[in-house]
């Protein structure tokens, strides 16, 4: 037992003996800039490498996920009744929606996934809504720009951050004596809050889109939610849509709610100071009514909708369709028959597009068709041909598919000329390293006489420079991460959002960081590899060699 | 005389020149590549050997002329060098032992018996004086004592001051007394033999003096030790007990190949060996006789050029 220790200690006495020698070698100020060279070296060469890696590497496959695997083929436009021309500006768009009253869903059938604003404007100008997702990742240029052109025509609209706040349907504009401000609310928070859908739908598919809407409750109807109902939902994830508006109707129309102070408890109090305190109290409330088990996506299914142009309807799940507004009426009305429950169409979504790629002659109002495989193309199209003439189906270009099958040749190979050049970078990173290790030993070759004529071991000589160089590696690897997170990540995720709105940026960071460890775990490899090939050639020769050499 | 302490028996040390392998050489000049002069050059080297030498303990000076194989010799001994033939044993305090000639045992074997002082002070420069003091310890995993005693004593009582610095900051003896410094530590750890190849060629008669006293107090304070000395410094060779001079010997080769040489040029080898040995008696007679035979060669050499 006693010899265990003493050789225990002994380890502990050598380890602490070489970490005082490293350090005592790299405070040196010859040595400590020759690391810092090393150091320099390294980084550069690690944050090119891991540049090339994110920036160069990632967007291109992440365009090419985008297109396929987000079902973001965009194949035909379904011409609308109610368009208007819209300029290539995305800001223009915005004007020129909103002076015509149209409106902006700027995400691409994916509210719930989706880290963008979704902003939007109903037709009649008076209920513009400003939703977001509560994640504190809102795009900021979209609230901008949402702000720009709303505020031009409402003075006072809070900008910014400012925007945070709005949570539910606000007028922008004074109600005139007796309106009653115009509220959209979907159907599902009616069924979750136990109101006649079908006698909601009778109120809401009005073909007056001026005609108020007048919150109206069943005899007896509670807003109590209850499990049964919200079970309903495949996913198990419940939208809900409470408008601050509305709840003060409902409250004003159903006293019980106050005074039993079930409706309270769901926290909806007229002006949350954040959106995310709401849901927080929103979900508390729940769980503590219904013991959990249903979660709140913020966002989930918001939109504006609008009776009479059907600018928007969501068809997820095969071909399950969720209907705000009675826009799916509409939209069956469009393709003049009622979907068929197949999974060709994995999404079908009806409405205004945001997209730099769109042309100015194009019109807005369209609905467009997303397929989630290449392979289907050609099926959903002839499907759609089929009905050109009754849903004036008009294909955007007739070279569609070359398109398609070019943008994914052309990824693929860029793709691979990238990892090409990345592989490059990644070699001439090795190469220096392993030279800078090499040429860190031959100039301490003397030392390594020195210590081998004390007896010192080849693991503890060899020890000595993977130390060094592992501190090295640590520390390069730690400022290229800090480099990338701050610099190379947020240009890279810019540019990927000008992509899709849809691009989540968490692929990303997990990208670089997979590869900024695996970089650096591969070159302390190298390191360590060269210097024990160095080491145990130098350890087979006598140390009168190696202290000769120094002499 | 002493016990003995290193027995050697027909050790063959050969430094080949630099330059091509044999067989690749030797096929250039059949092919015509290499002219007679390149190969002459190439073909000089120098080797030392010993066909028996016992070496007893206590403190042992090697003596012989600059390039004679003195510093071999000792490399040899303290296992720095393994390229050898022959046998070398060690007669340990446990038993004898061969010398091993695999690196991984030989670092072993220095690490448990021997201690070093360099021609050169050999410190690390990036520790300070006191951890090349107690380098040894550090390496052995043992317990890092201090040495400013040692020190105090090498630098009449400025150990705590010149510990703390670095070995850029001390001059050439200076180092070279931290150097004798750090053999002495390990030595007093445990070792058996203490090698030193001029250890103080760098020192003034004082320091030297002073040094060569705490080198002696150790080999004297314990049995069985030796102290193995190269030296060109008469004076304190002749404190020694036992005295070993090599230098070029008379060789049995044919005069083509191997010829006894001090450097003459158109020799290709030169063969070295011991020259002497004996104690301190013998070694003072034959310094006599050396001493009394010079200055007759000195007349005969004027006569001859007054002639």
């Amino acid at each position: 037992m006693s010899s265990v220790m003493a050789g225990c200690c002994g380890t502990v006495r050598r380890l602490r003996f070489l970490l005082h020698y490293c350090w005592m070698d790299a405070r040196r100020p010859r040595e400590l800039l020759d690391l810092l060279l090393r150091l320099c070296l390294i980084l550069f060469l690690f944050v090119v490498l891991m540049a090339a890696a994110a920036v160069t590497v990632a967007t291109p496959r992440l365009a090419k996920k985008i297109i396929e695997d987000n079902k973001l083929l965009r194949l035909v436009k379904l011409e609308s009744t109610g368009s208007f021309p819209i300029s290539e500006s995305r800001m223009q768009e915005f004007t020129s929606l909103h002076e015509l009253g149209g409106e902006i869903v700027p995400t691409a059938g994916k509210h719930a996934t989706g880290r963008s604003l979704v902003a939007g404007v109903s037709p009649n100008r008076w209920t513009p809504l400003l939703l977001y997702r509560s994640d504190g990742q809102v795009n900021r240029r979209w609230t901008d720009a949402v702000h720009q052109v709303y505020s031009e025509s409402h003075p006072g609209l809070p900008s910014g951050d400012q925007l945070f706040p709005f949570w539910g349907i606000r007028p922008l504009e004074p109600l005139e004596a007796g309106e009653v401000p115009r509220i959209v609310v979907t159907t599902r928070l009616l069924a979750s809050l136990g109101f006649d859908i079908e006698e909601f739908e009778k109120w809401i598919s009005t073909d007056d889109p001026r005609a108020a809407l007048k919150v109206r409750g069943q005899e007896g109807w509670d807003l109590r939610l209850t499990v049964e109902r919200i079970d309903e939902f495949p996913d198990q994830h419940v939208s809900i849509l409470i408008p601050t508006r509305l709840a003060r109707m409902v409250e004003a129309q159903d006293p019980r709610l106050v005074a039993d102070r079930r409706y309270r408890r769901y926290e909806l109090s007229p002006a949350p100071a954040s959106a995310s305190t709401e849901i927080e109290g929103l979900q508390k409330a729940i769980n503590a009514v219904h013991g959990g088990g249903i979660s709140i996506r913020v966002g989930t299914a918001l939109s504006t909708g609008d009776s009479s142009t059907a600018l928007h309807c969501e068809l997820t799940r095969g071909l399950e369709v969720e209907t705000w507004s009675g826009v799916g009426k509409q939209i069956e009305a469009y393709l003049g028959a009622s979907f068929e429950k197949t999974n060709t169409f994995q999404e079908v979504i009806c409405g205004s597009q945001v997209d730099d790629r769109w042309l100015p002659e194009l019109r807005a109002n369209m609905a467009t068709v997303f397929v989630r495989e290449y392979s289907d193309i050609p099926e959903i199209l002839a499907y759609l041909e089929q009905r050109r003439d009754s849903l004036k189906v008009r294909v955007l270009n007739a070279t569609n598919l070359e398109f398609v099958r070019t943008v994914l040749l052309s990824t693929a190979f860029a793709e691979r000329v990238i990892s090409c050049i990345a592989l490059m970078f990644l070699l001439s990173c090795l190469t220096g390293i392993g030279y800078s290790a090499l040429a860190l030993i031959q100039r301490k070759i003397g030392e390594v006489g020195i210590l081998r004529a004390f007896g010192a071991k080849k693991s503890f000589i060899a020890g000595r420079f993977v130390l060094e160089f592992t501190a090295i590696c640590l520390l390069a690897a730690c400022t290229a991460w800090n480099l990338l997170n701050n610099l190379i990540l947020p240009w890279a995720n810019a540019r990927l959002i000008e992509l899709s709105p849809a691009f989540r940026d968490e692929t990303l960071i997990l990208r670089c960081g997979v590869e900024s460890v695996g970089a650096a775990v591969l070159i302390w490899l190298v390191t360590v590899v060269v210097v024990l090939l160095v080491i145990t050639k130098h350890i087979r020769e006598c140390p009168s060699t190696l202290l000769s050499m120094r002499d | 005389m002493g016990k003995n302490i290193f027995e050697i028996k027909n050790l063959r040390k050969r430094f080949p020149a630099r330059g091509l392998p044999t067989w690749l050489r030797q096929s250039l000049c059949r092919m015509g590549f290499l002219v007679r002069e390149e190969r002459n050059q190439l073909d000089r080297y120098y080797r030392l050997e010993i066909d028996e030498l016992e070496i007893p303990s206590g403190i042992v000076a090697l003596q012989g002329p600059s390039g004679s194989g003195k510093s071999t010799l000792l490399n040899i001994l303290a296992a720095l060098d393994t390229g050898y033939t022959g046998n070398v044993t060690l007669v340990r305090r446990g038993g004898r032992k061969t010398l091993p000639r695999s690196v991984t045992d030989a670092d072993a074997f220095r690490r448990d018996h021997f201690s070093f002082v360099f021609q050169s002070s050999n410190l690390l420069s990036n520790l300070k004086v006191a951890r090349n003091a107690t380098l040894s310890r550090a390496i052995a995993g043992q317990a890092d004592l201090g040495c400013v005693d040692l020190l105090d004593r090498f630098f009449e009582q400025q150990g705590a001051i010149i510990g703390d610095r670095y070995p850029s900051e001390l001059s050439g003896g200076q180092r070279q007394r931290v150097a004798l410094c750090r053999a002495l530590t390990k030595a007093r750890d445990g070792a058996q033999v203490l090698f030193a190849d001029e250890p103080t060629a760098s020192l003034d008669r004082a320091a030297a003096d002073n040094c060569f006293e705490l080198l002696e107090e150790w080999v004297r304070d314990g049995p069985d030790r030796l102290l193995l000395l190269a030296t060109h410094d008469l004076a304190q060779a002749r404190k020694a007990d036992h005295f070993i001079e090599i230098g070029p010997v008379e060789s049995d080769d044919p005069p083509s190949k191997c010829a006894s040489t001090s450097g003459e040029s158109g020799t290709r080898s030169a063969r070295h060996g011991v020259r002497f040995q004996g104690d301190r008696d013998e070694y003072l007679q034959r310094q006599e006789k050396e001493s009394a035979r010079q200055p007759a060669e000195g007349d005969r050499d004027a006569q001859g050029r007054s002639v």
